[in-house]
């Protein structure tokens, strides 16, 4: 009974607390990472007052949103407009709990997994939930009952509704090699087969890599907010605490896709060239920084993104997702499923 | 404690599809709907079906009100273009659904002895397996529902093309 | 590797379909791509039209060589292959061949798109096909929407027309609505079975007791409820007059012919097959709905001046009278309701086909007055109203009276005299407004502003249907035959 109560209630609490309480600092420090970063590429500093070399920076910010008079403008719908964020922040933390952060460990004889909930169909149940953002956004704009805000939640609609039609087809291409829809499964495929799936799936992962930039609402694909055009976008309206809602839920779904890309494609927890003996050395470091490096590498390719493209206009963006990559990405699953046929 | 979750989960189901009907605004409608529909991908789940919960809360929840709400907010109905709600008709309408509930809910109130003891016991049907049922899902899909999955497939080719002409402005 | 899970024999028995799904693509692709002229249209229905003769070739010469070869079920059993089903898939063809020949022209004169009315045409066609093999629910059910949802959009065809969008959003909701009521009848009925084949159901409702269950009794009056809203019998026919009347007169004719054919042909699978231990509850409520369906449509069609309406009416009545054969609950009454729709087919397509030849200045009208003095006009055309009225009244010596003979004979046969009296009295009522038609064709002038429109094609559909209706009488037999042993699998 215990053993009952330690391995479902226990170590998941713990897991979650653990996940929760890196996730607040991670995000913090991914902002404080883009300033940075995004000022280099520009030949500027960046944050540097708070702290050495603005370090603390974060923790400052964090504490002046909290602290920020909560603002609700008069003529919003109101239960919409404070229900919206939460949905936002919700449904990226609920994704984060099916991702598989490592092999996991044992701790005082108890196998501590490297994932919360390993459900075997993990990866379809991330892209349901991680759809349900797209609610929060609308809903959020909707609220706002005023212009910039609605523009960008429509903006937002049609391009994440449309963007998800292309990302689900490059990750159904992987899952076809993969065989599973569990996320442990995937890793586990590609250890056994000894090859990480972006070297089968070149084609599947550029899809997904575009896609993923574009379901989170970045740049260049930023049309919800585009603040040039539009002000903020679908959260104009919003002020302290639930402005950093979204910006929470923005900064966690960023890490889900780069968490789900590096997953899928590029081998989760596992080393480099998992199948060359000779590189078996590396296995000393854990398996949870692999997995580490690789989602810091992607969430830097992000801000690279951002810093060097320009801003896609509107009917690009669709133009780009509906009439090269959906067909692409249709049939790059087609000719996977042709050779897997053909293989066999 | 199965049941207990059932009807934790059912009374969601419920309530969030009532206040769907009787929500006085359109959005809120499609708030209700989106609850519901997750709610149900609950139910799935507690029934062992995880592919079935994935897909609904994936294309339903996800997808397809999602565009039910751009729809709403495209179209934006302002409350003085409402027409009022069953007009002067409420009383009678009221009255003969209540008859036709109570009916319905007599007859089926502590008769489900009768139910097929074992749905499973006769034709194909899933059953909650090792590893997920994704793949017999999948199989028996292609295999004893071969036809009507692809008669569906038709079927939505049609509803596509009705919708993309009707609303197609130029005749 | 799995291996493929379907064999030659499962795509010889849906070879009609695949063909019509094949040609609904053409005609879809091409015509997207097409230049829009006056003469596009007319290629697609050519395309059409050759797409619905292979399929036929497929249901009269491929379906019966496989059921030689002792083939009954195909894809699983969710396809039955039986003369039942190639009798109905042959009957919907027939109609759509009938009803494109009334099109060729019509699409010209209201300016409409061709290429996605044919698609539509064909894709219900496909979904007319599966309601009338399936030998399981959800194959029913897929083929069931399919059909409905083409038809909607057709009936909703000419988008200027606001009568048109009126229809077809009426026919939507409430089709919507009766297909929400089908599929709860479905899922109490699976509920108590624990299956959704047809047979097993049967099998599964002759263990003693079974039938006792108030929630299969549930599911069997909400079956019979939605599936009288499909054949559009009284009371719950109210969508038919709006939707038949909107619609473009051509999707008129062909739905109010081989949607409600279909509808029958799933009525009479579901009925004598699944439901077949339960025959005495069912035969009760739909004697009820013949007796209702055929005096309200005969009494309502009297007061109108509309002859869209009128004939809405009128085949809302006929719907009556084929239920009378489902009434008798005997195989004689199965083929009797067959023969009575395949009947029906002819002259009503051909009644409808008459409509569109009116043209009042350049617009379709549909008045009792447009009729005025056609015998003066067009000697030909009049002669072959008259046999569609004739045989719509069930006068002699036409397929019309022989079709009501066999019902009503049923109907006695099985011990339902009273309602082949209240038939009796029916078309007596009915003959009434069908010679107002005929009182205007002959005593009346003609008005100027109304001209008639000729094509190649209608008049193929008319001289056809007027044959078939007179000669039909003249050679019975085969067709009696035909109909007969397509009844044999009950």
């Amino acid at each position: 009974m215990t053993d009952f109560l330690i391995i479902n209630v226990v170590i998941p609490l713990v897991q979650i607390g653990v996940l929760l309480g890196i996730l607040g600092l991670a995000t913090g420090y991914i902002v404080y990472a883009e300033r940075k970063v995004l000022a280099f590429i520009q030949s500027r500093l960046g944050p540097m007052r708070v702290g050495p070399q603005g370090l603390l920076q974060p923790i400052a910010d964090t504490v002046k949103l909290l602290f920020k008079e909560d603002l609700i403008p008069g003529s919003v719908d109101k239960p919409i407009f404070l229900l919206a964020p939460v949905v936002v922040v919700a449904a990226a933390f609920t994704t984060l709990s099916l991702i598989p952060f490592g092999e996991g460990i044992t701790l005082l004889g108890y196998h501590i997994p490297g994932v919360i909930a390993d459900v075997n169909v993990g990866l379809l149940l991330i892209l349901g939930i991680s759809g349900l953002t797209t609610y929060g956004i609308i809903l959020g704009g909707w609220a706002s009952n005023s212009k910039y805000p609605l523009l960008g939640a429509m903006r937002a609609a049609a391009q994440m509704v449309s963007y998800e039609i292309a990302l689900t087809f490059s990750v159904l291409s992987g899952l076809m090699v993969a065989g599973t829809l569990s996320m442990v499964g995937i890793v586990e495929a590609q250890q056994n087969m000894g090859v990480w799936f972006v070297f089968i799936q070149p084609v599947a992962w550029g899809i997904f890599t575009i896609a993923m930039v574009a379901e989170t609402n970045r740049a260049p694909f930023d049309m919800a907010e585009a603040e040039s055009e539009l002000v903020g976008g679908f959260f104009t309206e919003y002020s302290g605490m639930r402005w950093a809602l979204f910006f929470l839920g923005e900064y966690t779904a960023m890490l889900v896709m780069a968490a789900i890309n590096v997953t899928l494609f590029w081998g989760g927890w596992l080393r480099p060239f998992p199948n060359v003996e000779a590189l078996a050395f590396l296995d000393m470091v854990p398996s949870g920084i692999w997995f580490l490096a690789k989602v810091i590498t992607f969430l830097y390719i992000y801000i690279w993104i951002r810093g060097t493209f320009p801003r896609y206009r509107y009917d690009q963006l669709m133009a780009l997702n509906w009439k090269s990559l959906i067909p692409l990405s249709i049939a790059n699953l087609l000719i996977t499923g042709l050779v897997m046929i053909l293989l066999a | 404690m199965e049941i207990y979750a059932f009807y934790a989960i059912a009374a969601v189901v419920l309530s969030s599809a009532v206040l769907m009907v009787t929500s006085r605004h359109l959005v809120h409608s499609v708030v209700y709907m989106v609850i519901s529909f997750v709610a149900v991908g609950a139910l799935f789940i507690l029934l062992e079906a995880e592919f079935v919960a994935a897909v609904q809360i994936l294309v339903y929840a996800g997808g397809i009100v999602v565009l039910f709400l751009f729809v709403v907010m495209l179209v934006n109905v302002s409350e003085t273009y409402q027409v009022e709600f069953l007009h002067r008709q409420w009383l009678p309408a009221t009255v003969l659904s209540m008859i036709l509930a109570a009916q319905i809910g007599f007859l089926l109130w502590g008769n489900a002895g009768g139910l097929a003891a074992d749905p499973s016991a006769s034709g194909s049907v899933l059953r909650a397996v090792e590893g997920g049922n994704t793949e017999t899902m999948g199989m028996t899909l292609y295999t004893d529902y071969l036809l009507p999955f692809e008669v569906a497939s038709v079927l939505l080719l049609v509803a596509m093309i009705g919708a993309i002409y009707l609303s197609r402005k130029r005749v | 590797m799995e291996s493929i899970p379907f064999s030659a024999s499962d795509l010889a028995a849906l070879n009609a379909e695949i063909t019509l799904t094949i040609g609904a693509c053409i005609v879809l692709v091409w015509g997207a791509f097409a230049e829009r002229n006056n003469n596009t249209g007319h290629r697609f229905a050519w395309i059409t039209l050759l797409t619905v003769f292979a399929a036929m070739a497929g249901v009269t010469i491929g379906l019966p060589a496989l059921m030689s070869n002792g083939v009954a079920t195909a894809f699983a059993g969710q396809l039955a292959v039986d003369g039942f089903g190639s009798f109905f898939s042959a009957l919907f063809l027939v109609a759509a061949a009938l009803a494109i020949g009334a099109s060729f022209r019509f699409l010209d004169d209201e300016d409409a798109h061709a290429a996605e009315y044919y698609f539509f045409m064909l894709t219900s066609l496909v979904g007319m096909m599966i309601m009338a093999r399936a030998a399981d629910l959800i194959s029913l059910f897929v083929g069931l929407e399919l059909q409905a949802l083409s038809v909607y959009v057709l009936v909703g065809y000419l988008k200027s027309d606001r009568r048109s969008s009126e229809a077809g959003v009426k026919y939507f909701i409430l089709g919507g609505l009766s297909s929400g009521v089908f599929v709860y009848a479905l899922s109490l009925i699976y509920a108590i079975t624990g299956t959704t084949n047809i047979e097993a159901i049967r099998t599964s409702l002759n263990v003693p007791g079974t039938t006792d269950n108030p929630i299969l009794i549930l599911g069997l009056i909400l079956l019979v409820v939605s599936l009288a809203f499909k054949v559009a019998a009284v009371p719950f026919h109210m969508w038919a007059p709006d939707a038949y009347s909107g619609a473009p007169t051509p999707v008129s004719m062909f739905i109010s012919v081989a949607s409600k054919a279909a509808a029958f042909a799933m009525m009479i699978r579901l009925l004598f097959v699944a439901f077949e231990p339960m025959t005495a509850s069912w035969t009760a409520l739909l004697a009820v709905l013949s007796v209702a369906t055929m005096t309200f449509g005969n009494v309502a069609a009297v007061t109108q001046d509309n002859v869209k309406r009128m004939f809405a009416y009128s085949s809302v009545a006929h719907a009556g009278y084929a239920l009378m054969g489902i009434v008798a609950g005997t195989a004689y009454g199965v083929s009797a309701a067959m023969y009575y729709l395949f009947a029906y087919t002819f002259m009503n397509i051909g009644a409808w086909a008459m409509i569109v030849i009116f043209r009042r200045e350049g617009m379709a009208c549909d008045r009792v007055e447009d009729f005025n003095g056609l015998v003066h006009r067009s000697g030909w055309a009049a002669a072959a109203m008259i046999i569609f009225l004739l045989s719509l009244g069930g006068i002699p010596p036409t397929i019309g009276f022989l079709g009501k003979w066999y019902v009503f004979g049923a109907a006695v046969e099985a011990g339902y005299g009273w309602l082949a009296v209240v038939g009796a009295i029916n078309a007596a009522i009915s003959i009434f407004y069908y010679l107002r038609l005929v009182k205007a064709m002959f005593v009346a002038d003609a008005d100027s502003d109304v001209t008639l429109v000729h094509s190649m094609p209608l008049n193929v559909t008319l001289a056809l249907s007027a044959v078939i209706t007179i000669l039909g009488v003249i050679w019975a037999t085969p067709f009696i035959e035909w109909v007969q042993s397509a009844t044999l699998p009950f």
